[in-house]
């Protein structure tokens, strides 16, 4: 599937502003499953980008702004070729859980089996669990554990926006029995961890399909979970749309939580009440025009070597 | 020159007054005769009366008021600035024990370092199945954000501070390696100036090795750090602020080094440049030695509330725009769970068995452990390990039965926060104490640099707990400090 | 090269000095005019000192003593002194140890148990002291500091001070509502002595002292050092240097033509002007307050985007 991805971010200052720093994690990944075909950055007022990868992989770009302002709007365009991947089968051995519990698992996958800032074994989640008889799920196979685990988010939450915040502690989301897409991906990563399964953070788009019955809004930007299982890989599964991550999922950035990977973050000086307004569109792109490579360069992750004199975006 | 002063011959074993316990006492050996190197010192000691000992201990608190070496003290309605007390009478380290215990740190923080390298490089400590993962990767202090940062000449550590002690045997051991922003070099400095002038002829008859180096010394390991294309690099101290308790340190090392003293609000980071606010313009900044620890450094990528820092520190550094001394992250080295570890780290990198020992270390997030240490609470002293300066601490010999037990109960929640270690009995120094000379415990903390090159200064500052019998030495728990004379290897006397 | 706080703290630091310095200045007048019986030159000093709640009835004793060591009023000598140091403390590695230590010291003796005493006891003595003092640390910036751009930019917090507040002093005691007071050969040597200038005046004018001449010299002496017009010249000199000396004039800094302007206007100035002095005088306190503003500008709190490297 061809997916032309825009998103746009704007900041807005109720007083002048000045000195903005500002991360952005918005390249969708190059994976297996998903091929970045053009992605750019474009930035009012104009500042100069530098890129890094984070400690995770991921992409993130910078910028700041020294001057006063009162807005900052950030478009970030992506035309993406995702495919399904091979399909699920329909179960794993049971054996798959003693494979988790493999050493090499627990030591590659260590940061994404602790709890860990929004992901947290609180008393509500515990409340949750037993109440909801989840813990029965890990007498199936891991597979259908996590599938199963993440029907039953979709059953017991309502899909409401405005509910909670991107970065709210879970407890809103479960005292409320409401929430959003972060939400659900961290309820659900929360519960797979203590069970040993590895689990991380996706941070990405959805295309909607909203007659399929999907509840995700298709203006905002998506989340939704992967789970390490060693005869899979990285499986990924949106609880908000009670889904199998396929094609019409494209991943940005993964992380432990929402925190270590949001959209943008960034700080600025001035005494200001700010407002963010994000709109992001995925569409069918066309197969004909697209062309390959405009003002793309991924970033690397650092060799530990004494970076070259000022990495610019665009340098050769 | 006719002098009324009453002349006394000075006692060459140890004067009744001297209580002195079972610890090692730098003064006195154990059976009371007089250690050859105090010879000097002592019989300038023993012509001082009680009221010209007095007098001087004045004009050194006068004079610490004076030059402002102080710190605040908030409570109350109004903070109050209070000196850090000193003591007058030196501390004197002969040359030989110097050597010992110069090359053990040299060769601690060879392997500190290598060990820094490794936990954010390739891990390969971790993968040998010689410190556990979680104790790493599960720090606080272990920084994802360095993982493969490039870092000059592997120095992780730039400063640090050690505290040594010495059992009583007189073998010295190190019971913490402070490796994050580690202070009171300023009070190594100032107490060598007060003591000089206490105690000239004394002074000049030792052939003290000389601390006045240190500032240019840091200086040139902390340009040692910046990127060869900028051959006259700019270096600033990074302080809190003036309300930190050591901002007479920083200032002082700004003021000696002739470098800017800059706060947050003055530095601003521009295009992966860092730059500070000069009357004309912004100024390019190559290398900060920062007294601010890793959260507050930079609001973006650490504490999102910190206002001490610069936002965008961090990807500066990264881009290798700017040195940071210490590097960020290298508070896991000396996490004290993973010090019980530091022998290991030095066999594994080196090859080489420790040259100085740590002290006997209980992790209570073994079980095993933690049984011994529940089991033995009134011999052990139990650190919370995130803990600093003397916070967070039970020293159960001290402590009564219900501390005691609140204290197990404490551990029980959370044992893998807590280490324990036996007590031990501190060395001893003679000190002035209301007019008198007596023995106080005391420990030793020498300062080494590492840029290029490591280099241990030779001094210290030696802290000393005033009460009477107690082993705790921090300033915040009452405690002050020393002069430390290293005598060079051809000293004249014996 | 200076970071601009730094800058920002010396220049504060020579502005509460100079503060400090004037304010013991009247304190010593007003309790000298009380032994003298001279209830007009008390007023004079009080209205100088601008004591905001010390009424014109209130015991001079205990106005002069609030005016020193009210920590609660931040106009009083104990607060300017407070602030000068947390200035000096901000950018100790600037200043010398000799500077420090003189500034230090009698921050210390101020706030010590035994000043309330002290000051009782005699307070004529206690005010030379602290002066004497305030003069010491001035000496020490003079004998010890680099004469770079730290230093001016203590000299300039001193100058404009001071022009401002002899401007204030002039206005207070030459109101021309109440100019009769000056009638009184103790009111004006009173005046000449709040000015610290009444030897200096009776060197070039001998004791006939007359209320034009005193006005001539607190107000326009060439060589004088506390008169407005070399104050303000002094003040303008520092902010020369402190830009880039023989640019042509339209390149230098806003602060530096503010400061030439007023320095101009006084070198030109006459007495017959000078007597329509209400005008001359709210101008010389007005662009004072414009220089300062304009310093912050140019060195401080400059926008940041005019300033980025190329």
């Amino acid at each position: 599937m061809l997916l032309a991805i825009r998103h746009r971010t704007e900041y807005r200052y109720d007083a002048p502003v000045r000195e903005s720093v500002m991360e952005l994690w918005a390249q969708p990944r190059q994976c297996v499953r998903q091929r970045l075909l053009d992605f750019a950055i474009e930035l009012e007022p104009a500042a100069q980008l530098f890129s890094y990868a984070d400690s995770f992989g991921n992409a993130v770009y910078h910028f700041d702004v020294p001057q006063p302002h009162r807005r900052l709007v950030i478009h970030a365009s992506a035309t993406v070729e995702s495919a399904a991947g091979a399909p699920l089968p329909e179960r794993l051995e049971k054996a798959e859980w003693a494979r988790l519990a493999a050493g090499a698992v627990l030591d590659q996958h260590f940061d994404f089996l602790q709890p860990h800032g929004l992901v947290a074994p609180t008393r509500a989640l515990q409340q949750f669990v037993r109440s909801r008889q989840l813990e029965a799920l890990r007498a199936d196979d891991p597979l259908t554990a996590i599938r199963t685990l993440s029907s039953r988010l979709y059953e017991a939450f309502e899909y409401e926006p405005g509910v909670t915040e991107a970065d709210s502690p879970i407890d809103h989301a479960l005292e409320s029995g409401r929430g959003v897409c972060q939400d659900f991906a961290h309820v659900m990563i929360a519960i797979c961890r203590p069970w040993g399964l590895p689990a991380r953070y996706v941070s990405g788009y959805l295309f909607t399909d909203a007659a399929g019955g999907d509840r995700s809004n298709p203006e905002a930007t998506h989340a939704w979970v992967e789970v390490f299982l060693p005869s899979l890989g990285w499986v990924g599964l949106d609880p908000t749309n009670n889904a199998v991550a396929g094609e019409r999922h494209i991943a940005v950035a993964t992380g432990r939580d929402y925190a270590d990977v949001p959209p943008s973050r960034g700080v600025y000086k001035g005494q200001a009440e700010s407002e963010l307004e994000v709109r992001v569109s995925v569409r069918k792109a066309s197969g004909g025009g697209v062309e390959v490579g405009r003002a793309l360069r991924l970033a690397t992750i650092g060799s530990g070597r004494r970076p070259a004199r000022i990495a610019r975006l665009g340098e050769a | 020159m006719p002098t009324t002063r009453k002349i006394r011959d000075p006692p060459q074993t140890r004067a009744a007054f001297y209580r002195h316990d079972r610890s090692y006492d730098d003064m006195f050996d154990a059976k009371g005769s007089l250690r050859p190197h105090y010879a000097a010192l002592y019989e300038r000691m023993s012509t001082l009366g009680a009221e010209e000992l007095a007098d001087l201990q004045r004009t050194l608190e006068q004079s610490f008021l004076l030059q402002g070496i102080t710190f605040t003290v908030y409570g109350g309605a109004e903070a109050t600035e209070r000196i850090f007390p000193t003591d007058l009478f030196p501390r004197i380290v002969p040359a030989k024990e110097w050597a010992h215990v110069e090359a053990g740190l040299t060769q601690r923080l060879r392997a500190l370092n290598l060990f820094l390298a490794d936990v954010y490089g390739d891990q390969k400590i971790i993968a040998d199945g010689v410190v556990p993962r979680d104790l790493i990767l599960g720090a606080p202090s272990y920084r994802r954000e360095m993982r493969r940062v490039f870092v000059p000449h592997g120095s992780y550590v730039n400063v640090s501070g050690a505290d040594l002690i010495r059992d009583p045997r007189g073998v010295f051991f190190v019971l913490e390696d402070n490796l994050r922003v580690p202070s009171g070099v300023s009070y190594m400095l100032a107490n060598r100036e007060a003591a000089k002038r206490t105690f000239p002829e004394t002074f000049r008859g030792a052939r003290v090795r000389p601390v006045e180096r240190y500032p240019d010394l840091l200086l040139s390991t902390l340009n040692s750090l910046a990127p060869e294309w900028r051959p006259d690099p700019q270096v600033v101290v990074l302080t809190p602020g003036v309300y930190n308790a050591a901002y007479f340190e920083h200032a002082y090392l700004a003021r000696l080094m002739g470098v800017p003293l800059v706060e947050g609000r003055d530095l601003v980071v521009h295009d992966n440049v860092v730059y500070m606010r000069t009357t004309t313009g912004l100024r390019q900044v190559d290398v900060i030695y920062r007294r601010v620890d890793d959260d507050f450094i930079d609001p973006l990528t650490f504490r999102r509330d910190s206002a001490l820092g610069a936002a965008g520190l961090f990807n500066a550094y990264r881009a290798g725009n700017v040195a940071i001394a210490n590097a960020p992250g290298a508070g896991v080295a000396d996490d004290k769970a993973v010090y019980a570890y530091a022998p290991d780290i030095i066999h594994y990198y080196l090859g080489e068995d420790p040259i100085l020992p740590n002290v006997k270390t209980y992790l209570c997030r073994e079980a095993a452990d933690l049984d011994y240490v529940l089991g033995h609470l009134d011999e052990l002293v139990v650190k919370a390990v995130g803990a600093s300066g003397g916070y967070g601490m039970l020293v159960g010999p001290h402590a009564s039965d219900g501390e005691r037990d609140k204290f197990a109960a404490q551990l029980k929640a959370d044992p893998a926060n807590y280490i324990a270690q036996p007590t031990i009995q501190l060395s001893t120094a003679p000190c002035l104490i209301d007019g008198a000379i007596e023995p106080r415990h005391v420990d030793l903390r020498p300062f080494v640099l590492s840029g290029r090159t490591i280099t241990v200064v030779p001094g210290a500052l030696t802290r000393v707990a005033l009460r009477q019998g107690s082993l705790v030495v921090n300033s915040s728990q009452g405690g002050g400090s020393k002069d430390t004379w290293v005598l060079s290897a051809s000293a004249s006397r014996p | 090269m200076m970071l601009a706080r730094v800058a920002d703290s010396l220049y504060w630091l020579g502005r509460y000095i100079e503060r400090a310095e004037h304010h013991c200045r009247l304190a010593d007048v007003m309790l000298a005019a009380v032994l003298d019986g001279n209830d007009a030159a008390v007023g004079l000093a009080r209205r100088a000192a601008a004591a905001p709640e010390a009424g014109e009835n209130a015991d001079p004793f205990v106005s002069a003593h609030a005016l020193i060591l009210d920590g609660a009023d931040p106009g009083s000598v104990i607060s300017s002194l407070s602030r000068a140091r947390e200035n000096a403390r901000q950018v100790r590695d600037q200043i010398t140890t000799e500077t420090w230590e003189r500034l230090n010291s009698l921050y210390l003796r101020l706030h010590s148990a035994s000043a309330d005493r002290a000051f009782n006891r005699s307070p004529a003595s206690f005010l030379h002291g602290v002066v004497a003092d305030l003069h010491l640390f001035k000496g020490a910036v003079d004998a010890t500091m680099s004469h770079g751009e730290g230093w001016r930019f203590l000299l300039l917090g001193i100058y404009l001070e001071r022009g401002q507040l002899i401007a204030r002093l002039l206005k207070a005691c030459f109101d021309e509502e109440r100019g009769a007071a000056l009638d009184d050969h103790m009111t004006q040597m009173a005046v000449l002595r709040m000015g610290c200038a009444l030897e200096p005046y009776l060197r070039v004018y001998t004791a006939e002292i007359q209320p034009r001449l005193v006005l001539q010299f607190l107000l326009f002496d060439q060589e004088f050092p506390r008169s407005v017009r070399f104050s303000i010249r002094a003040m303008e000199e520092q902010l020369r240097n402190l830009g880039r000396p023989g640019a042509p004039s339209a390149q230098r800094s806003l602060p530096e033509r503010l400061a030439a302007r007023l320095s101009g206007r006084l070198e030109f100035a006459d007495l017959d002007e000078a007597f329509a002095l209400a005008p001359l005088l709210n101008a010389v306190v007005q662009e004072c307050a414009a220089i300062h503003d304009a310093v912050y500008e140019t060195f401080v709190r400059y926008p940041l985007e005019q300033r980025l490297p190329a």
